[in-house]
């Protein structure tokens, strides 16, 4: 086998698998505090991109000041929209179906979202120029791409500034133990709105940086959103539904199988990757690869 | 007894203006893609079709009525584009434009055919289009553009004879366009003796196309055809750039629209051939001034779409102020005697399989600039 084929189809599984996990811990995070399932987590990502293409113009094309400058403006955003989407789910009084009154009301954010954006700057593919160009690392004849490693590097930092927040933080472990226990995380004084409004917020963040870092390196439209958030409902899936670690590890994984796939197997193949092994976790594993034994009685 | 008066008189109004204003304009379909993986498609042709019907209707419309236009949305989705078919025949509109995308427009043939309605077709590029429309198959669908199987051949024809290229690769996306364009390079590469080292497909609307470039980029193949919608070569053309994978650009390609415009003056698209429906740099009159028409209306130039949504309601007004009434069965019969002279040159007649045969382009690019090689007719 030739070394270096595999060396660069493995390193682009590995990028693309940080990526996917950006996506997909939001998402998991979500569902673990919540329970609720966010169809507009897609979105998300494709408004920070629109947002992250008209802020580089304004600092010369300068990747790292723009991206600082979303990251502040979508902490500030998300804060809003998580008091926005807690608030909408509280409605109706009787505290039930919440799971149900999620899907229907992120569906309809989703909807609005891509549409708005659409009137907005019109379907046209959208190209931002970054300041790393088309520029790239040579690994001996191993390619990659400044974009790519940006977009590594981003991701590696942000899950461990996530799992330093789960783990060191009070208001990391407050999330835990709602995740965990909702009733016994209220008999000992926690707020549960108020993890949630943060868990929500954190993952919008997420989000939102997947998109910035996918900017220098994809072309996108109001649609972009919709296929990255399947492939991530499905990492979320396999890795058990609200599993962070799971969520990480599974992403990675798909990654590279996809980029294995789609290298030596037909490229047809590299989409169903994601799918067929859901439907085989659902089917033989159905709480995931790396869900926590359930504590019993 | 007061409101009941009201009312009935109310529903007597109603009921009088319902038909006198379904007489007033002649109802026009069109099925395009406004949402979904090719919504600039839609959004461009949507450009041109308003601008020729605000054209005729300033001249007083045809048969001494105005157009009125009939949207919905197929979103380049073949079950989708049957529904919408289905509503606009159900609205009673005389015949549909549509619906871009190859999928689509294959999927509401049977649906118009049983329905009696024509379907013109300015976009789609499958052949299988033609080999199912016309005599023998379905006579309600008429095709104004020339099919990738036209345009493979003239490509591959220049990429002969630049006696450089003995080595291509083909990627498509997985659809009936990606499919039947990627066929007919094929067939038209083997005729000339060009090896074709490889064929991919990737789903509509894939962002990510490093697996693939890895592959292609020691493959050894000279050239890449590409048959895909805008969006995802951008995307690929982007990526293969940044990968530093060396082989040169044909297939269908176009230049037009923000990120194309942005790759080609990055150089991404240099050393490339293709032979496509329309550029904007065909020197002729006519489209010098309906590029001009879309750049003041717009602020952007023509693209394929807009030029093609411009036509396909020429073509099909001529064909209603020639049946003289806006019978479906007349205006289909008026349609097979076209004679439109095209912006491009030349003039579109429909032959045997309602198929047209109009002028085609053939592009290079060298230095980030583009130029049109030839304005040849396709037969």
């Amino acid at each position: 086998m030739d070394p270096v084929f595999l060396g660069q189809l493995l390193l682009n599984g590995i990028v693309i698998g940080l990526i996917y996990g950006l996506i997909a811990t939001g998402l998991t995070l979500q569902f673990g505090i919540l329970h609720i399932v966010n169809f507009a987590h897609g979105e998300v990502l494709m408004v920070a991109m629109y947002a992250m293409a008209a802020l580089l113009p304004l600092f010369g094309g300068d990747f790292f000041v723009a991206f600082a400058v979303l990251v502040v403006l979508a902490s500030a955003v998300s804060l809003l929209a998580a008091r926005g989407l807690l608030a909408a789910l509280a409605t109706g009084g009787d505290g039930g179906g919440i799971f149900e009154k999620s899907l229907l009301l992120t569906l309809g954010v989703s909807i609005v979202l891509v549409n708005g954006v659409q009137q907005l700057f019109t379907s046209n593919p959208q190209m931002a120029t970054t300041s790393f160009g088309y520029g790239a690392f040579a690994l001996g004849e191993i390619r990659l791409t400044y974009a790519h490693a940006l977009a590594s590097v981003v991701a590696v930092v942000t899950f461990g500034a996530l799992f330093w927040f789960l783990l060191r933080t009070n208001a990391g472990r407050a999330l835990r133990a709602v995740a965990q226990n909702r009733e016994a995380a209220l008999m000992i004084g926690l707020d549960p709105t108020r993890v949630a409004r943060r868990a929500v917020a954190v993952s919008l963040v997420l989000s939102a940086v997947a998109g910035a870092v996918l900017v220098p390196i994809i072309v996108f439209q109001p649609t972009v959103g919709q296929t990255l958030l399947l492939k991530a409902f499905a990492v979320v899936v396999i890795g058990g539904m609200g599993n962070i670690g799971g969520a990480v590890a599974v992403a990675l994984g798909l990654g590279v199988l996809e980029s294995l796939v789609g290298g030596f197997a037909d490229i047809v193949w590299q989409n169903a990757v994601a799918f067929v092994a859901m439907i085989a976790v659902l089917a033989m594993r159905p709480q995931g690869l790396f869900a926590a034994a359930i504590r019993k009685g | 007894m007061m409101k009941k008066t009201f009312g009935a008189s109310f529903l007597a109004v109603v009921l009088a203006a319902g038909p006198a204003m379904a007489q007033e304009a002649v109802q026009i379909g069109v099925s395009a893609p406004l949402t979904g993986p090719v919504a600039h498609g839609g959004e461009h042709e949507m450009r041109g079709i308003r601008l020729a019907v605000e054209e005729i209707n300033a001249k007083g419309g045809v048969l001494g009525k105005p157009i009125a236009l009939t949207v919905e949305d197929n979103q380049c989705n073949p079950s989708v584009s049957v529904t919408v078919a289905n509503k606009l025949i159900e609205d009673g509109v005389v015949a549909i434009i549509g619906a871009q995308c190859s999928s689509a427009v294959l999927a509401a043939m049977p649906v118009v055919q049983k329905a009696g309605v024509p379907l013109v077709s300015g976009i789609a590029t499958s052949p299988s289009i033609t080999e199912k429309a016309g005599i023998g198959g379905n006579p309600w669908v008429f095709r104004l553009n020339p099919s990738d199987r036209e345009l493979a051949v003239a490509d591959v024809n220049y990429l002969a004879s630049l006696g450089s290229v003995k080595r291509v690769a083909i990627v498509a996306e997985s659809t009936d366009y990606g499919r039947g364009g990627a066929e007919a390079f094929a067939k038209a590469a083997e005729a000339k003796g060009i090896e074709v080292v490889s064929t991919d497909f990737h789903p509509l609307g894939a962002a990510d196309f490093t697996t693939i470039l890895t592959r292609l980029g020691r493959s050894g193949a000279q050239a890449i055809a590409l048959y895909q919608a805008p969006a995802d070569r951008a995307n690929f053309v982007r990526q293969k750039e940044a990968l530093g994978v060396k082989a040169a650009l044909t297939g269908k390609l176009n230049f037009a629209g923000e990120a194309h415009e942005k790759l080609l003056a990055d150089g991404a698209f240099d050393q490339a051939v293709t032979a496509f429906p329309y550029a904007p740099e065909v020197d002729t009159p006519a489209n010098k001034a309906f590029v001009a028409k879309l750049v003041a209306k717009y602020g952007e130039t023509s693209q394929y779409e807009s030029f093609a949504g411009y036509e396909e309601v020429y073509v099909l007004a001529a064909a209603i102020e020639r049946a003289g009434t806006p019978d479906r069965a007349a205006v289909r019969a008026a349609l097979t005697k076209t004679s439109y002279a095209s912006m491009l040159g030349g003039t579109i007649t429909f032959d045997d399989h309602d198929q047209a045969h109009n002028k085609a382009v053939i592009s290079r690019v060298d230095g980030s600039k583009v130029t049109v090689v030839d304005v040849f007719s396709t037969n």
